[in-house]
């Protein structure tokens, strides 16, 4: 008499495995940098709300600010806070125009960014990562990232080169899901701090 | 042989006495009051001085241009440690220091006794709950990151009060934090030495040290340019120097060799030179014994006139013809017409004497002086220098020929001379006052790559020269400043009304000590301070703590000394305090540089005089060119006299008024032909060089009238007179026209002009004559 027992467990367990492929997680994605950079530039324009609010240790209460973000790449973005000052403030390629609007008057003021060194690396960064643009990054900070392509973390640490940024800012966090940036925290050397959460309209 | 040897002792004692005079009496300056009106008004007096000292001699402009500006921004910041680690510098600026620099440094600290805003208002309760309220919400805007850093030490914003009033380093563009120029093309630095700016050679090897220091820096493909007063002095002074070198040595190169061919005799040579020189000594001999102090310019132009005096051995040398006379006996024949033309001359230039300016006193004094000394040294001492029979052959037969036949034809151009004589001087009246130049800035021997150099970099850090000015002259400095301040509030309101852009007033920096002492009494007491803000804390959620600094800088404030110049000692601020804020001829000036003025008569209004204080205007470009004008004025008109003078000296000498008027005619002639071709083929617009050089060539112009029409009288004598008129002329065409190729302005102008003048009047003086010349016939 054949063995009929090992053939049907072979099949048992090929049926096993079969079944049980497609249930496998997909592989995560090596998700990189330029990965991410790369979906980041694809983004050609885009809205949003934002909630900022300041900590500093000039102050006993938190400062809380509200607005609009508004982006068109490459380099122009569009930061109108309306609470609990209404200040527009624009950034077009290197100039930055800043509109406050008081009791109805609005003031207007331009200042080229080559002027202000110590706006140059916030603005630049902000700028960098909104158009994927990592050699521009780079130029700036230490660019190092965590998580996934549904949750990344950038930490963007100044050059110690650049004096006047490494004065003023010790780290930029910016934490997002695929193409949409959610959070952008900005410690100060001082131990001063600004948390913004975005909301994509 | 006695009377030789005597004459040869005589003359080198005379040049040993004169030598010894000049260098222990005689300092050679670069003052150029000198060439101020003895009667000057104050007014004048300030604008030469600014003129002189526009700018603090310490001050060096320093450019590094190329690409990429990332480089150029290092390569600036790696420059600017070394010079500062270098023991040579007190200053060195460019713009990185930021808040931290001399010049922010100082005018923080005092930033309460500066402030124009503060009032009562300012530190009370309200005043202060409007100020913290407003700083609150600055906490929530873009700039917040920059604003808040200053926020615990002047919560009430008196620094930026201060920097806006001051305009100053602010106006310079930046970039990598480095001053950058405009376009982005340049990186500038600021530096202030430590030595004085009149040591020339100290100065000299800090900038060869800047040099050195760059060239060692990695970067291959930029440059470096510098500028301000020092390097422009030091490059003008080697320009000056390798250019005079050249020239000098060319120029004698060819007079010497055309005066040997002319001559064939060496020794011949050498002494054509002996009564020039002479005659420049005896002049400055002159001049040591009348003042102790002659500027460079006295010099170079007496010793232009004294060229005259390169005719006076030509002619007697001419003599030589004759064997068997004695050297001193062929002088003697031609000594009567010679003596006339050098009186002639003298009389001439003695109407620089009569002129009220020091500068052309001395100028006259020298050449007069140096050309009675040419003349007689040539008369007699050269006669002592030569053995006694002593003859030279005749040389330059052909060209001789060649001139000889133009020259006898040249009467024939009489009519035609006349006509154009004519036709020049009704365009030079035409043209009226259009001929004359009165840029002084077209005037300044500086090269014109030096020039733009320096607008460059000048225009760049917003330090630019203004050309008007509202002047308050005072008896004392504190009334000097109110004064001041009270102008300056006018001229506020001027700028707010758009009629002048800016202005700088020394009041920014320094008020005057009744003003800081009024200021200092507004600020509240600590105890004060403190109740009005903790109370405003109340309701301002700012931390009680973080303004500490601040209370403590009001109390330094209120009880500090008074704000003095020692503040700013090394900062860029000293520096243009230096010249806004001086003492000048027992009085105190204060000077307030106007830019972009739109409406000249309301600055006029501002002008006054009240209780010992003076506000005046200047326009230094307007005053220099009414100054100019006014030497031009008088300078004609003693030449007019001086015409005169020596048509009348002429028609005695020659004992005929009619000769004399021939004898004068040809030269003035050549005057006002030689305006009007300089106007046209020259570099433009007649200055008071060109007047000198014309000076020079009058002189020439008689000397070869008297021979041309001695030759009228003793055709017999064409062959000893005519070669020493051709040999004159060309060593003076040679050797001024290689003058042309100078590339100094001024040294060109002279070159062209004798050229010219000289030319000109060897033709007219060769036609305007009474009898018709008869050349020898070859």
């Amino acid at each position: 008499m054949s063995n009929p027992m090992p053939f049907i467990c072979y099949r048992n367990v090929l049926l096993i495995v079969m079944l049980l492929l497609p249930l496998q997680p997909q592989a995560a994605e090596p998700f990189s940098l330029g990965e991410l950079m790369h979906q980041l530039s694809l983004v050609e324009q885009s809205e949003a709300r934002f909630t900022e609010t300041r900590t500093s240790g000039l102050i006993t209460k938190s400062i809380r600010i509200k607005g609009k973000l508004s982006y068109r790449a490459p380099d122009q973005l569009i930061k109108h806070s309306l609470q609990p000052v209404d200040e527009r403030f624009e950034i077009n390629g290197d100039t930055i125009t800043i509109a406050r609007t008081v009791k109805g008057k609005t003031k207007e003021r331009k200042i080229s960014l080559a002027r202000y060194p110590s706006l140059s690396p916030i603005v630049l960064g902000l700028r960098a990562t909104l158009a994927g643009d990592i050699e521009l990054l780079r130029k700036y900070y230490t660019v190092s990232l965590e998580g996934n392509q549904y949750g990344w973390k950038l930490e963007l640490i100044p050059h110690a080169s650049s004096k006047s940024s490494k004065d003023l800012i010790k780290e930029i966090i910016i934490q997002g899901s695929k193409s949409e940036i959610r959070r952008v925290q900005i410690n100060e050397a001082n131990g001063d701090q600004s948390v913004m959460r975005i909301t994509r309209l | 042989m006695k009377s030789r040897a005597a004459t040869l002792l005589g003359y080198f004692i005379f040049v040993a006495v004169a030598v010894y005079l000049i260098l222990n009496n005689l300092h050679i300056t670069s003052d150029m009051s000198l060439f101020l009106p003895d009667g000057a008004s104050t007014k004048q007096k300030i604008l030469i001085q600014q003129l002189q000292n526009g700018s603090d001699s310490r001050l060096i402009l320093v450019g590094i241009e190329g690409e990429p500006s990332e480089e150029v921004a290092e390569a600036n910041r790696e420059l600017a440690n070394v010079l500062l680690d270098s023991p040579y510098f007190s200053v060195v600026h460019n713009g990185e220091q930021g808040l931290d620099s001399p010049e922010m440094k100082a005018l923080f600290s005092n930033r309460y006794v500066l402030s124009p805003q503060i009032s009562d208002q300012s530190f009370s309760r309200e005043g202060l709950e409007k100020v913290l309220h407003a700083q609150f919400n600055e906490m929530a805007t873009s700039t917040s990151v920059v604003s808040k850093r200053l926020l615990p030490q002047d919560p009430t914003g008196e620094f930026l009060e201060v920097i806006k009033q001051w305009g100053g380093v602010d106006r310079i563009t930046k970039l990598h934090g480095i001053f950058f120029s405009a376009e982005h093309d340049r990186s500038l630095l600021l530096l202030k030495t430590k030595q004085s700016g009149t040591d020339l050679e100290a100065q000299s090897k800090v900038i060869d040290f800047i040099q050195y220091t760059f060239n060692q820096l990695p970067y291959n493909n930029l440059k470096l340019i510098l500028s301000g007063p020092t390097v422009i002095a030091i490059n003008t002074r080697n320009e000056i120097r390798s250019d005079t070198k050249q020239l000098s040595i060319a120029a004698s190169l060819i007079a010497t060799v055309f005066l040997f061919i002319a001559f064939s005799s060496l020794y011949v040579v050498i002494l054509c030179a002996i009564p020039i020189i002479t005659g420049v000594i005896a002049g400055m001999a002159g001049l040591a014994l009348y003042t102790d102090s002659v500027h460079g310019i006295t010099i170079a132009f007496g010793s232009t006139l004294i060229g005259i005096a390169v005719d006076y051995p030509m002619h007697f040398f001419s003599q030589l013809n004759r064997f068997g006379t004695s050297v001193r006996e062929q002088f003697k024949k031609i000594w009567t017409t010679l003596r006339l033309g050098m009186i002639t001359t003298i009389i001439g230039f003695s109407a620089l004497i009569f002129s009220d300016y020091q500068g052309l006193i001395q100028i006259g004094l020298f050449s007069i002086i140096g050309l009675v000394t040419a003349s007689l040294t040539a008369y007699w001492v050269l006669p002592a220098m030569l053995p006694t029979n002593f003859t030279l052959r005749t040389t330059l037969v052909s060209l001789q020929r060649l001139l000889s036949t133009i020259v006898r034809r040249l009467p024939k151009l009489r009519p035609a001379l006349f006509v154009i004589v004519l036709a020049c001087g009704f365009i030079l009246i035409y043209q009226g006052d259009k001929i004359w130049q009165d840029d002084l800035a077209k005037l300044s021997p500086l090269s014109a790559e030096i020039k733009a150099i320096d607008n460059r970099l000048r225009k760049d850090l917003g330090a630019e020269f203004s050309g008007q000015s509202l002047i308050v002259i005072a008896s004392s400095k504190q009334q000097a400043l109110q004064r001041s301040e009270a102008l300056s509030r006018q001229l506020d309101v001027l700028v707010s009304d758009q009629v002048i852009d800016n202005y700088a007033s020394a009041t920014h920096f320094l008020p005057s000590l009744e003003t800081q002492k009024q200021r200092q009494l507004l600020l509240p007491e600590a105890q004060e301070l403190k109740n009005n803000l903790y109370s405003v804390l109340r309701y301002i959620p700012f931390r009680r703590a973080i303004f500490d600094p601040f209370i403590s800088d009001i109390t330094k404030a209120k009880l500090a000394a008074p704000l003095s110049e020692a503040a700013y000692a090394d900062s860029l601020i000293g520096d243009r305090l230096q010249n806004m804020l001086f003492e000048f001829d027992g009085h105190w000036i204060v000077r307030h540089p106007l830019y972009g003025i739109n409406d000249n008569k309301l600055i006029q209004s501002l002008t006054s005089e009240s209780d010992g204080t003076e506000v005046l205007y200047v326009d230094t470009k307007l005053e220099t060119g009414r100054l100019l004008a006014t030497y031009r004025d008088r300078a004609i008109q003693l030449f007019l006299w001086g015409s005169l003078a020596i048509l009348f000296v002429l028609s005695i000498g020659l004992r005929s008024i009619v000769d004399g008027v021939i004898v004068v005619a040809a030269p003035l002639s050549v005057v006002v032909v030689n305006c009007v071709l300089l106007l046209y083929f020259g570099p433009g617009g007649l200055t008071l060089f060109h007047l000198i050089s014309l000076l020079l060539v009058v002189g020439l112009g008689i000397d070869y009238a008297l021979f041309f029409s001695r030759l009228g009288k003793y055709p017999d004598e064409w062959l000893t007179t005519f070669p020493a008129l051709l040999k004159s002329w060309l060593t003076t065409v040679l050797v001024f026209g290689s003058l042309t190729l100078s590339n100094t302005a001024v040294l060109q102008t002279i070159g062209l002009t004798v050229a010219s003048g000289v030319t000109l009047c060897f033709i007219f003086g060769a036609s305007f004559q009474r009898s018709t010349l008869v050349p020898h016939r070859f």
